[in-house]
């Protein structure tokens, strides 16, 4: 990650520098000026480095820095070699031994055909030999010890200006390979009076970038605090989110229970005894079809404990729909279609009034999955067990809730449901969507009561807790409430809960 | 619940008055019923599937009569003996029949398109998808015979049957049309269907199709009904459904009745039994509690639903039930009736008394405080589905779990028997989202528990994951002692094999020596199988066992 500068000047005026700049300005000011090789001696700090705080320098008008180019020469392999005698140098001295002159055969058998006609050119060209027919004869004679001397010292690097050779004398042992040209960039420095005003005014001043404990504990004496950039930007970092759809349940939680509720808890795979036949729903209704419900895949339910309900419900089924009660069925398991299953089993052992619960799960239906449907989503089940439940009771309780939730007014309306009568179904006004059913309620059927043992009225209600989750947090896809993807948990504005009016 | 087309010039002919629409969606709200919407002289209707008599504009027509005060009380219909008599033999495989005839219907624009639909949704409702009833409409003055006959038909005999231009065998009938592919398994007993014959002609072939002979055409005036099913009782209800509210069509309202001599009894039906239910007043005011109903407010209310008043005595009303309203059973349900017709919204709810707050579930208590504290570790919340995909269980190596034996789609065929697979497929989905990826998720699990009844615990998890470009157990363990420290228990791990982790990486997670969970890094070809690319370590403790731990702290053994 890349770390933005965030150190900030004061003002144009007042340049304050970080601790490594003053020292290297102090240092600087100890030569006066020099080349980057020397700065970096005097400073001890390494070159890559120094040449950035110089340059920071400059910025601040505090040092003059001039860039320069110069070139170095470096012998090369064939120039260290030359240095045992140029091959022109030899050929005077075989000339020399054989009195002046030689046969050209002779001179090429002795030192190669190459390096004689190397020889012989530059010969020449010093005015050193002639060639008449076959015969190579000594004009004249010369030293090239400056040569010599030069590609010595260029073992190491010779920079132009200390060659102590003309341009064309260095061109010549350029073009005969002996020693190559390199480009060397260079930093030239000087002070200026600025750099030196502001050497004097900083004195002893420590300067504070990072504040740390000695600072703090006041160990370091005289100093100055940096100022921060605070106007740019940090890196972004992600606090850990609760999740919307958790937090809308608990919400939906705290209002029943400080309506007076009792949360219950239930088990998700329950025997269709609890989830139909107690609730007075048919054997061949077409709700408990496979396609209706998920079925699992499961050996069927112990109801052993539960025979003597299972002979009251045998017995009105059978009387008050007609047909014979098959235990069989009562016993299959499945994943509970509605959360009515876990309130009339908690009634079923809490039979005394007053009894007040409700259940926020999940149920399951064999349903299909977009925008509106899924096979696992959440219901809420509540019911009253009281003396004196009636329908008037009933609508109180659930104009309560629905305010509770936020809605002005509930609009009802006569419903129908296999366990209730009479049946109620409330709407309340959503803007943008218009009248939406949220719950469906009625006091249990007097057979429900029988079956469960139950000898007091019992108001209850169910609603479909999802759909009210998607209009209060304005999502559209009931799929989004069970995301994995995190990204969207992380930015979810969580003060999204639209007000409903 | 059945949506109906019923066209708005019938209802309002019918009626005999120009309703508009406002009001007559606030009236069928009053009724169980929602209209979904209009189109082209049509409205769209939500009937409630208890009140199957208001499948068709003369028996919404009936209903809405009464609440505006047009006709109230008893709907009277006139029975007489039809001249048709039906002999019934055994039929094993569809045993029951009963018949009726309709003289004199108003057969206007549109009344055939809405007994169609009358006849369909019936067949669909009570009829079980015409398994358990179904239903044939005749036009009577195609039939030259007085004798009915039901009994079995051999595969050779033909007819003409409705909708086709030719006559066919009966066996060719089953093949070769669509309701013969559709319905012809429903009551077939070796290789043979019943048939109801009059004369010497087929007139229809339960429940799979009726003969051309007998087509309701815009020139019928009276109707022979025939219903067939293996329940006396349904077929009998769903005939005294269908001659009632079609007898609303003709204005003289006569029904006839077929006699008929079956292997189960003679008489004669529809039977027209008015039923009669008590009611005390007492119990009225017990259920709606609307503060002295009077014996006149129930008779009002009484009549506007169409019911009769017999008897009052004293306190007690006797109340006449015609035979079309086969969802009143008992006194509870006139009550419902009373209440709908003094509508809902005028009766004032009664204001809940204060009470003191209820209590929260064990689970809600627990998952409220590690909520917190994993949101205090950094951990973003997740929340996923129960139901996973069963593949998915069988790579990470879960071979216990709850499937499902009619899923939906395979992403969700099984229940959880762990959330560490829900926070995996979180994991994968998230990967590429700034790291680190840290989430965790609190839920439920279905784990398998011979000693419970059904075989089967629903239990309270937490699990919790790190994903990241390098990830150590550290990473892991270190948040998860912080969280069991928090709640006031000594952590400790212990190195155990776990089918998800790396082994050597694996270990068994105690708080206060109770055994409460697993925690490692996640195998590699786990990972790549799911499609992470990224490695990860998850924890995932049984809070059940936990709390059990908050409350019975052992004694710290070495």
């Amino acid at each position: 990650m890349v770390r933005i500068r965030r150190w900030a000047p004061f003002s144009e005026k007042d340049l304050l520098l970080s601790q490594g700049e003053r020292d290297v300005l102090r240092a600087l000011a100890s030569i006066g000026s020099g080349d980057i090789e020397q700065a970096s001696r005097v400073s001890g700090i390494p070159k890559s480095t120094i040449a950035s705080i110089i340059e920071s320098l400059a910025s601040k008008g505090l040092v003059r820095v001039e860039r320069r180019t110069r070139y170095l020469y470096r012998a090369t392999g064939e120039g260290l070699e030359s240095l045992r005698g140029f091959p022109e140098e030899i050929l005077l001295s075989i000339l020399s031994a054989r009195g002046g002159e030689a046969p050209l055969s002779e001179v090429e058998i002795l030192m190669g055909s190459e390096r004689a006609s190397i020889a012989i050119a530059w010969a020449r060209r010093r005015g050193w030999i002639e060639i008449r027919g076959d015969r190579v004869i000594m004009t004249g004679s010369g030293s090239l010890e400056k040569y010599r001397e030069f590609i010595a010292r260029a073992s190491d690097g010779v920079y132009q200006d200390e060659a102590g050779l003309s341009s064309e004398e260095i061109q010549e042992l350029v073009r005969r390979k002996m020693i190559v040209r390199e480009e060397k960039r260079d930093i030239l420095f000087e002070v200026t009076e600025k750099g030196y005003e502001v050497l004097k005014g900083l004195g002893d001043v420590h300067v504070v970038s990072r504040i740390s404990r000695d600072i703090v504990s006041g160990i370091v004496g005289n100093m100055i605090i940096r100022p921060y950039n605070v106007e740019a930007e940090p890196r972004e970092i992600y606090p850990a989110y609760k999740h919307f759809y958790v937090d809308f349940l608990e919400m939906l939680r705290d209002i029943m229970l400080s309506l007076g509720f009792d949360e219950i808890d239930d088990s998700l795979v329950v025997p269709e005894l609890w989830n139909f036949d107690i609730l007075y729903q048919a054997q061949d209704h077409p709700a408990r079809e496979i396609h209706d419900i998920l079925v699992a895949d499961s050996p069927p339910a112990d109801l052993t404990h539960y025979r003597d309900l299972l002979e009251r419900v045998s017995r009105e089924h059978s009387s008050g729909w007609g047909y014979s009660f098959d235990t069989g069925t009562s016993s299959r398991l499945i994943m509970r279609s509605q959360t009515t299953a876990a309130t009339i089993r908690y009634l079923y052992t809490h039979r005394e009034p007053p009894v007040r619960a409700f259940i926020i799960g999940r149920v399951f239906r064999s349903d299909v999955i977009d925008a509106k449907h899924l096979p696992e989503f959440h219901q809420m089940d509540g019911v009253a067990m009281e003396h004196g439940m009636s329908l008037r009771r009933l609508l109180g309780i659930l104009s309560q809730i629905t305010r509770a939730l936020g809605f002005r007014e509930v609009l009802f309306k006569p419903g129908y449901f296999p366990f209730t009568e009479p049946s109620v179904e409330g709407y309340v006004w959503i803007e943008g969507l218009g009248y939406v059913e949220i719950f469906g309620a009625g006091l249990f059927r007097p057979e429900v009561l029988r079956m469960t043992g139950l000898e007091h009225n019992v108001g209850a209600w169910g609603m479909g807790v999802d759909r009210l989750a998607m209009a209060y947090l304005a999502i559209s896809d009931i799929r989004e409430l069970y995301s994995p993807l995190i990204d969207r948990l992380r930015w979810h504005r969580v003060a999204s809960y639209k007000a409903i009016p | 619940m059945p949506v109906i087309r019923l066209s708005l010039s019938r209802i309002r002919s019918l009626l005999g008055r120009d309703l508009g629409e406002r009001d007559l969606e606030k009236l069928l709200m009053r009724l169980k019923s929602e209209v979904e919407g209009y189109s082209e002289g049509y409205v769209e209707v939500e009937v409630n599937s208890d009140r199957l008599d208001m499948m068709i504009s003369e028996g919404v027509v009936r209903s809405l009569k009464g609440l505006l005060g047009i006709e109230v009380g008893l709907p009277i219909y006139r029975y007489r003996d039809s001249w048709i008599e039906l002999e019934v033999s055994e039929v094993p495989q569809r045993r029951y029949i009963a018949m009726a005839v309709v003289r004199n219907i108003n057969n206007s624009e549109g009344f055939i398109e809405e007994l169609i639909q009358f006849q369909e949704k019936l067949h669909v409702t009570i009829g079980r998808r015409r398994r358990k009833v179904a239903i044939g409409i005749h036009d009577l003055s195609k039939i030259d015979s007085k004798i009915c006959v039901y009994r079995e038909l051999e595969s050779d005999e033909k007819l003409v049957p409705l909708g086709y231009g030719r006559a066919m065998r009966v066996d060719e009938m089953i093949a070769e049309t669509e309701q013969g592919r559709l319905y012809g398994s429903i009551s077939i007993r070796d290789g043979k269907l019943p048939g109801i014959i009059c004369g010497d002609k087929i007139i229809s072939v339960p429940p799979v199709i009726n003969s051309e002979l007998t087509r309701v055409t815009r020139s019928t005036r009276d109707l022979l009904i025939d219903v067939t099913g293996t329940d006396l009782g349904y077929v009998e209800k769903t005939l005294e459904i269908l001659s009632t509210t079609l007898a609303e069509s003709s204005s003289e309202r006569v029904i006839e009745r077929v006699s008929i001599r079956a292997p189960w009894g003679s008489g004669a039906t529809p039977r027209g039994e008015l039923r009669r239910i008590i009611v005390g007043r007492g119990y009225i005011s017990e259920i709606l509690d609307v503060g002295g109903i009077s014996i006149l407010d129930i008779t009002r209310s009484l009549l506007s639903m169409r019911l009769g008043v017999g008897e009052i005595l004293g306190d007690d009303v006797e109340v006449i039930v015609p035979p079309y309203r086969i969802d009143i059973s008992g006194p509870i349900d006139v009550v419902e009736d009373i209440a709908m017709a003094m509508d809902l919204n005028s009766i004032e709810p009664e204001p809940l008394a204060a009470v003191l707050p209820g209590r929260p579930s064990m689970a809600t208590h627990i998952r409220r405080r590690l909520r917190d504290i994993m949101i205090g570790l950094g951990f973003t919340e997740v929340y996923r589905h129960v139901l996973v995909s069963r593949e998915v269980l069988e790579i990470l190596g879960y071979n216990s779990y709850l499937a499902i034996k009619n899923p939906v789609s395979s992403e969700m065929s099984a229940a959880r028997p762990s959330i560490i697979p829900s926070i995996l497929d979180t994991l994968k989905s998230s990967q590429h989202a700034p790291k680190p990826v840290r989430v965790f998720e609190i839920g439920e699990v279905v784990v398998r528990d011979p000693g419970v009844y059904t075989g089967w615990r629903t239990g309270l998890y937490l699990a919790a994951g790190v994903l990241d470009d390098s990830v150590s157990f550290e990473d892991i363990q270190a948040p998860l002692f912080s969280l069991i420290r928090t709640l006031g228990l000594r952590p400790r791990t212990a190195s155990a094999e776990y089918p998800v982790f790396i082994r050597g990486r694996s270990a068994y997670i105690y708080a206060d020596s109770h055994h409460v969970g697993v925690v490692g890094e996640i195998r590699l070809e786990m990972l790549r199988r799911m499609g992470i690319g990224f490695p990860a370590a998850v924890f995932e403790l049984d809070l059940l066992r936990l709390l059990e731990a908050i409350k019975n702290p052992k004694s710290r053994r070495s």
